[in-house]
């Protein structure tokens, strides 16, 4: 099954599953996520037409998804502080990493839910500002400024989390 | 990427720095997807056809509950009656033997009388007919037709 473009919903999985998986573990867990995921591509498969924008509408769906299976639980509070403090992968480390992969998902965890879940899709995404408009219902600028604190704030975890892995470092640049 | 205009090198740099991060992959195989979502279309499909046939089915029930019911019809019913006779109006029968009301009523006693006598409370009639000996007539049977049946008492009496 062709979508625009000639996109299969195969290449589409392979191209967007981590990212939504990614995206849907801002609100459940792994096992959750997963899931969701795959419901959502099911739907896509079942429905028989891919979606003009398939990439936002996949987003979207998640999002939902996501959602409303983290309001079903009824421990939702206990739900969202485990997802939080999920020591569970949310990267593949690799030796070639910019940025170390557990101090990334650390101080990412410390980010406000709307902070978190923009700048996950600007990132690791790659939506523009427009698409995130379309699927958070947030107004551009709204996006642009929470986007621009999130990256702030996450500066100043990771080089407060640098400092504390590598001491020797802060005494040398003071 | 002009939005990246917005953003100052330092943030691009970060936000470069953290794309390098590479999210993990749904434990999810396509084969198990497009598995899945053939039978979900297939129990949807087959959900539908089911859905269909009760709806078929509550509908020949209802039809059937809901038909007009039968309402009741009183006929008159035209009885020529005789003068004298003792035919009542509703006991019309089409057995020859009670085509006449005298006979049904003639042939009931006769009946009852045998049951409580045995064959001598059959009544010995005009003509030769001996019903006490019918083996006689069954062996040798002179003429048939001229032999009177004890019936025919019945049906001449009245």
């Amino acid at each position: 099954m062709n979508g625009p473009g000639g996109a299969s919903v195969t290449e589409l999985f392979r191209a967007l599953g981590p990212g939504l998986r990614l995206y849907a573990r801002q609100w459940v867990d792994v096992s959750v996520a997963d899931d969701v995921v795959q419901d959502v591509f099911i739907r896509l498969l079942s429905g028989g037409k891919v979606p003009n924008e398939p990439r936002t509408w996949l987003y979207r769906c998640v999002r939902n998804a996501a959602i409303s299976a983290a309001r079903s639980t009824r421990r939702r509070g206990r739900r969202e502080q485990a997802v939080a403090t999920d020591a569970s992968a949310w990267f593949i480390a690799c030796p070639e990493d910019r940025i170390d992969a557990h101090a990334a998902r650390e101080a990412m965890s410390k980010l406000p839910s709307t902070q978190r879940e923009i700048l996950t899709l600007r990132v690791w995404s790659g939506l523009t500002l427009a698409e995130i408009r379309d699927i958070t219902a947030l107004p551009t600028s709204t996006i642009h400024d929470q986007l621009h604190a999130a990256l702030a704030t996450l500066r100043a975890q990771l080089e407060q989390s640098c400092r504390k892995t590598n001491p020797s470092t802060q005494t040398k640049s003071n | 990427m002009q939005e990246n205009e917005s953003f100052d090198a330092d943030e691009i740099e970060l936000m470069q720095s953290l794309g390098s991060l590479r999210p993990a992959s749904p434990e999810v195989s396509e084969q198990t997807l497009w598995y899945q979502a053939g039978l979900h279309a297939g129990l949807r499909r087959a959900r539908l056809w089911g859905g269909v046939a009760a709806a078929v089915v509550v509908l020949a029930v209802g039809m059937f509950a809901v038909r007009p019911g039968g309402s009741t019809v009183y006929v008159d019913r035209v009885v020529v009656q005789g003068v004298g006779s003792s035919v009542k109006p509703g006991t019309g029968s089409t057995s020859p033997l009670a085509r006449s009301p005298v006979a049904s009523i003639d042939y009931l006693r006769l009946r009852d009388a045998v049951e409580q006598l045995g064959m001598d409370a059959l009544p010995q009639g005009e003509g030769s007919g001996d019903l006490s000996q019918p083996t006689q007539r069954a062996w040798a049977p002179q003429n048939p037709a001229a032999a009177p049946s004890p019936w025919d008492s019945l049906n001449t009496r009245g």
